[in-house]
């Protein structure tokens, strides 16, 4: 087997933006309003990506276990910012507990993922802790929205029984606890059902990565098995210290919730 | 600030109220004896269902007290003082659970541990308030307007409080179930409660009647 992956050249990556062909044409056609967002999106993904290429040549060749933790410490900012954004919260309020859940969430998995599943002699190799990082981060995040917002929107609209349950006796913990469930529940369906179909509806982007890279098929499944359980584990931890952790900043000592908390 | 009496059950003192922003009234004073029952009425938007909502300490007042067995509520006893308090809103939400579960729920509640579904009283209370027994089996959301308030009421009486809260508990029922609700807390001697209503049969079983608009609260 060739174990080096084919480049892509500046005529062939031009020729892949191409395909954005069809999306264009029906959004055009039918005037739905995404062509702005659509074009902002892919200019900042391209520019993204070419800046963190050149970033990641850059930590690879140095190889510095500071720099590999800077970076770390930059994409749980990152993710910080955006999921409390995109969870409709005010950030000077969330800022601080979601960075903790975020990083508690990130780096239990991602430890043990390198030091005790692959075994990696240097835990801080770049080549490994830098992407496995983005990888829990990256797609647990989109469920770490899921949950925080399902969380306190449904307490928000559903505030008048959350209020009777604590007139029938419940202290905040028993009160908040359906909605807890409730967040939950919708925050880990998504990946547990994804676990569900992996291998036949997709093949996931690390593995397809790995089988690119030139690997043996069967060391890429382990790693996409090792990786979907820190995932996993990953928002499962994330997820419920967001949680918990934000109700002493967004509830009144007398139990109500406070509606400051919304953006 | 002293309570007047050590021995009333819920004293409010020169109680001010404001929601969002806007002045509901001041100077409001009364107190419940043990087995006492009174109304408060009023014009919509003056302010009732919020000085129940104080009174569970959902809402902070702009100034005034209320004492509960002469305690000052405060944050410190708030939940403590909450589980001693009985409260049917105007609009339960009671959730999505079936009826039974969500009869059941209280009792799972540390507050409420030393005490266990009363199923003999419950269905006693049930013939009471006119309500089918295949009830108990479905949704909680699928009920009436009317059925809710009669469920919220019999979870809140199963759980022996010592006062009771009633936010407009009869205003969906018909006149006839109106009644058979109203005889049955006539007939219950030792229950306290505080009734927001418009409702003449509970006006008539009030001690007192108390009346809240004019900015001013007094009793009538």
């Amino acid at each position: 087997m060739d174990n080096a992956t084919l480049d892509i050249g500046t005529v062939g990556l031009l020729l892949g933006y191409l395909l954005l062909i069809f999306p264009i044409v029906f959004i055009l056609y039918y005037r739905v309003r995404l062509m702005k967002q659509l074009t902002v999106s892919v200019l900042r993904l391209t520019i993204q990506l070419l800046l963190v290429g050149l970033y990641l040549q850059f930590v690879f060749r140095l190889n510095a276990w500071w720099l590999n933790l800077l970076w770390l410490l930059v994409m749980l900012v990152a993710a910080d910012i955006s999921l409390v954004n995109s969870s409709k919260l005010v950030l000077s309020r969330f800022f601080l507990p979601i960075f903790v859940s975020l990083t508690v969430g990130t780096v239990i998995p991602l430890f043990y993922f390198i030091a005790v599943v692959i075994k990696l002699p240097n835990i801080l190799d770049a080549r490994y802790f830098i992407p496995i990082a983005g990888m829990i981060m990256g797609n647990s995040l989109r469920a770490d929205i899921v949950g925080l917002s399902t969380f306190y929107n449904s307490l928000h609209d559903q505030e008048k029984n959350y209020l009777y349950n604590l007139s029938r006796g419940a202290s905040l913990s028993e009160a908040v606890r359906p909605f807890l469930q409730k967040a939950y529940y919708a925050s880990l369906a998504p990946t547990i059902a994804t676990m569900a179909t992996i291998g036949i509806v997709s093949l996931p982007g690390m593995m397809t990565g790995i089988i690119l890279g030139g690997t043996d098929p069967f060391v890429a499944i382990k790693y996409q098995i090792a990786i979907m359980m820190a995932i996993f584990a990953g928002t499962a931890l994330a997820v419920i210290l967001g949680i918990l952790l934000t109700l002493r900043i967004s509830f009144s000592r007398y139990g109500v919730l406070d509606p400051d908390i919304f953006k | 600030m002293e309570p007047q009496s050590q021995r009333s059950l819920l004293e409010v003192r020169q109680l001010e109220l404001s929601f969002q922003d806007k002045f509901l009234f001041s100077d409001l004073n009364f107190s419940i004896e043990p087995g006492q029952k009174i109304s408060v009425k009023g014009k919509s938007g003056s302010g009732k269902s919020t000085l129940l909502k104080c009174i569970l300490g959902f809402m902070v007042p702009a100034s005034g007290s209320i004492f509960f067995k002469g305690e000052e509520l405060s944050v410190k006893n708030i939940w403590s003082l909450r589980r001693r308090i009985g409260y049917v809103p105007q609009e339960p939400d009671l959730g999505d659970l079936e009826v039974l579960a969500f009869l059941e729920k209280p009792y799972r509640y540390k507050a409420n541990h030393d005490q266990a579904l009363d199923r003999d009283r419950l269905e006693g209370l049930f013939e009471t308030f006119h309500l089918e027994k295949e009830l108990l089996h479905k949704p909680s959301r699928l009920l009436s307007g009317g059925e809710k308030q009669r469920v919220a009421m019999i979870s809140a009486l199963l759980l022996d409080r010592d006062l009771y809260l009633f936010d407009e508990a009869t205003a969906a029922l018909d006149a006839e179930t109106r009644l058979a609700v109203v005889n049955h807390l006539h007939k219950l001697e030792d229950l306290s409660a505080l009734f927001v209503t418009h409702d003449q049969n509970l006006l008539d079983l009030s001690a007192k009647v108390l009346s809240i608009g004019n900015n001013r609260g007094g009793e009538s």
